[in-house]
């Protein structure tokens, strides 16, 4: 798993290469940490290189939410392949969770608020 | 047994014609005196009486020597001389002329009883050299030990046929004895075997055996005519042999031991290693503690490096560290040890701290307590310094080089102990924890039913498979009235022993809220409220609970963010998933869960089928395709099975396929399946 971190635009971009499984988690878990401590809370997630991702993945942007919620920023993801996506469908995260189709989708949504 | 009889019978037989050739040779002694040549018959008859005399002891005592067992070479040279101290006691009184004072005929028998002592010394003392020679044996040299026995029967035979025999047989013959000779007394491997205890005593030993071999041999020399045995030069060829063996064996020890003394302090040095080594090894594989093994190291150490004083240092664990000392005050060992370290990690390594080098560092020079010398070899064990061991000796250069090596295997030797120590803890350790989850699994067991409860109107199978020992999926069955029973299959996020302890926590939420007689939809708000108050935020469940009303005949239903649940309608001979609407529990934390809860409800018709399941099931990967099992397959798999009669038919067939995806694939997430048949 390949995390990488870019701020530009007041906006926080997090791309995930990779599997997300239970160990890479606490990285990505880390990093989520920083970026709130920076008061970086305006988070888009690039998932169009995630391949995988497991139930300790999905805790990581759980419980975040409330966190990002409070300080009045969230979470915007794009490029989730099907697999993925289906995964957040199955357990309703798409209906709390702001998912897009890509990049330009996500600005354009992550401004709007 | 019949072997040994055998041997005792020969070793008997043996003695009885060789006393008889004794009896014999002295009766013709004691009435005729020597018998000559002139008088073939008589001569002929002595010259038999003392070869058998000799051969018949000869072998008697090869015989009785093998049978014993010498635990070492000065058990056997003391043999030697105990047999040679009755020669010294026949011998002396002759050499200061004291037997003329004897009667004329007990003169004959005292020459008799000297023939005796002298054949039974030179047989003795050839056998147990023999044994000597045997004790680092190799084959070939057993071979020529034979063949000195061989020459000796042989050397018998010719005496008899001696004067028929032209002379350059005769100088052929004693040639050929004296390489066998020569070659037997130069084997002295032995004398490795000699520890430095026996050495002094060996040395004795071997000084009072070849005294009284030169008494012997001055004698022989002296007094052949007058011997009992040398009727004439030749019969004496097998005592000439014989005894020329002995005594040179006896004089080549000697002086084997003596070029041995100098050379001996090195091989003692190399055995108190090797025993020191043993030590240390001993006490680490007796599992004694790992103090012990530094104690025995410690002691090792200052012993065979002879130093007067020293410490060892060594941090065995985060809490203690071990501490010995030898003529050092105790509290100096720290700060001195400080100051190695600073020394050994930051600078040039020290390992030999003479007097020069001390003044390079006055530090330690002031801290020596005037020793002159030093060793400090730092204790290292996975590139981190555990520890140091110090010696100190009174006189400059006092370690070479041997010391140093012999001191640096003693401390790698005990580190090593102390390594397998710690695998050996972990081990257990790991053992102790495997135990409690097979403990932990035989609990979860406990708390899932085997079977579903309320089964009047539709009957169930189950299946739970955990990845590991525990796991965090789940199903239960509860009554809520005659006519309704609930049913709830789930999965709480993550693995292992976490998922499972939040798994009994969720059965205990579900046990008391179903006993409140509530809609679905508030109970499910309700769990939510529970589990979001007691799961830490980045757990989260998944569940369908199912509430199966037999006298409506229809079922509700809410998927929380579960697999969906897998319709077969019988009628219509299709199954489908029932995708509906659903979030986890423990994702929103809030009052607004409740908006995301959704209960549907359905008729149902006779042998209709649900299959409720865990992700581990469609998420299960070939291991080869890397493909997952999938919705599709699963459904496949249930239309193709449900025409079997019993449902335990069905669940086997479908588990059949299921494994047959996943082949030997070991990384498998924990599996659950319901299949519910409705009357």
């Amino acid at each position: 798993m390949e995390i990488i971190e870019r701020f530009e635009d007041e906006i926080l971009t997090i791309l995930l290469r990779g599997e997300l499984d239970a160990k890479s988690s606490i990285d990505l878990d880390e990093t989520i940490k920083m970026a709130l401590a920076q008061e970086k809370t305006r988070i888009i997630i690039d998932c169009q290189h995630l391949s995988y991702i497991s139930s300790a993945g999905l805790g990581v942007f759980i419980s975040h939410l409330d966190d990002l919620k409070a300080y009045g920023g969230k979470f915007v993801f794009y490029g989730m392949n099907v697999t993925v996506y289906n995964v957040f469908e199955i357990l309703g995260l798409h209906t709390i969770m702001e998912i897009v189709r890509d990049r330009f989708e996500a600005q354009t949504l992550m401004n709007e608020s | 047994m019949t072997d040994k009889l055998q041997g005792t019978s020969i070793q008997i037989s043996s003695f009885l014609v060789g006393f008889a050739g004794f009896v014999c040779a002295a009766i013709t002694f004691g009435f005729y005196g020597k018998p000559t040549p002139a008088d073939a018959g008589l001569w002929y008859f002595y010259l038999l009486c003392i070869v058998s005399f000799f051969l018949g002891h000869l072998f008697f005592f090869r015989i009785w020597v093998n049978n014993r067992k010498y635990s070492s070479v000065n058990e056997i040279i003391r043999a030697v001389m105990v047999f040679s101290i009755p020669v010294a006691a026949v011998l002396v009184p002759e050499l200061f002329g004291l037997i003329k004072y004897l009667p004329e005929q007990t003169l004959a028998a005292y020459k008799i009883a000297e023939a005796y002592i002298f054949t039974l010394y030179i047989l003795v003392s050839l056998n147990l050299y023999m044994k000597l020679l045997m004790m680092r044996h190799s084959a070939s040299k057993f071979k020529f030990i034979e063949s000195f026995y061989v020459m000796l029967v042989v050397a018998s035979a010719y005496m008899l046929v001696r004067m028929h025999l032209p002379n350059w047989v005769t100088m052929g013959f004693y040639v050929c004895g004296a390489i066998v000779i020569a070659y037997l007394t130069t084997r002295l491997n032995w004398i490795s075997l000699i520890n430095r205890k026996q050495k002094a005593s060996l040395a004795l030993l071997l000084l009072v055996v070849n005294a009284i071999n030169s008494l012997l041999l001055y004698h022989y020399i002296g007094e052949r005519g007058s011997l009992m045995f040398s009727v004439y030069v030749l019969p004496e060829v097998i005592y000439m042999a014989a005894m020329g063996f002995s005594i040179v064996y006896a004089l080549m020890a000697l002086l084997a031991l003596l070029f041995y003394f100098p050379v001996s302090d090195i091989v003692d040095q190399q055995t108190r290693e090797l025993e020191g080594l043993m030590e240390i090894s001993e006490s680490a594989r007796q599992r004694e503690n790992v103090n012990h093994v530094f104690d025995r190291m410690f002691n090792a150490a200052m012993r065979d490096t002879d130093s007067y004083a020293g410490w060892l240092w060594f941090k065995a664990d985060e809490q203690d560290a071990i501490v010995k000392t030898k003529n050092v005050n105790l509290t100096q060992v720290n700060s001195f040890r400080e100051a190695l370290v600073n020394i050994i990690y930051n600078g040039p390594e020290v390992e030999m701290l003479d007097v020069p080098v001390l003044q390079a560092y006055p530090q330690l020079a002031a801290m020596s307590n005037g020793f002159r010398s030093m060793l400090a070899l730092p204790i290292v064990f996975d590139s981190t310094e555990l520890g140091m061991l110090c010696l100190f000796k009174n006189h400059e250069q006092g370690f070479d080089a041997h010391m140093t090596g012999m001191a640096k295997t003693y401390v790698n030797f005990a580190v090593n102990a102390y390594e397998n120590q710690q695998v050996l803890e972990e081990t257990l350790r790991n053992e102790h924890v495997l135990e409690e989850y097979k403990l932990a699994r035989q609990i979860q067991q406990r708390l899932i039913p085997a079977t579903l409860t309320g089964q009047n109107g539709w009957e169930a199978i189950t299946y739970l498979e955990p990845s590991k020992e525990v796991g965090g999926d789940f199903y239960d069955s509860f009554i809520l009235d005659e006519d309704r029973t609930a049913v709830i299959i789930g999965d709480v996020s993550g693995s292992g022993m976490p998922a499972a302890l939040h798994m009994a926590e969720i059965k205990g939420i579900f046990q008391s809220l179903t006993a409140f007689n509530l809609e679905p939809n508030e109970l499910i708000a309700r769990a939510n409220d529970a589990i979001s108050a007691c799961f830490e935020k980045n757990r989260f469940v998944t569940l369908i609970y199912l509430v199966i009303d037999k006298k409506e005949r229809k079922f509700t239903y809410i998927r929380a963010g579960h697999c969906p649940v897998l319709y077969y309608e019988n009628q219509r001979n299709e199954a489908h998933y029932v995708k509906d609407k659903g979030l986890g529990l423990g994702i929103l934390r809030s009052s607004t869960f409740k908006n995301y809860v959704h209960a549907y409800e359905r008729p149902y018709q006779q042998n209709d089928l649900l299959v409720l399941f865990s992700d581990g099931i469609d998420e299960a990967i070939d291991p080869r395709t890397k493909e997952a099992y999938g919705y599709e397959r699963l459904k496949d798999s249930l239309c193709e099975a449900q025409r079997h009669e019993t449902l335990d038919k069905v669940m086997k067939a479908m588990l059949a396929d299921i494994k047959r995806h996943v082949k030997d694939n070991r990384e498998l997430d924990d599996m659950t399946m319901i299949l519910l048949r409705f009357n």
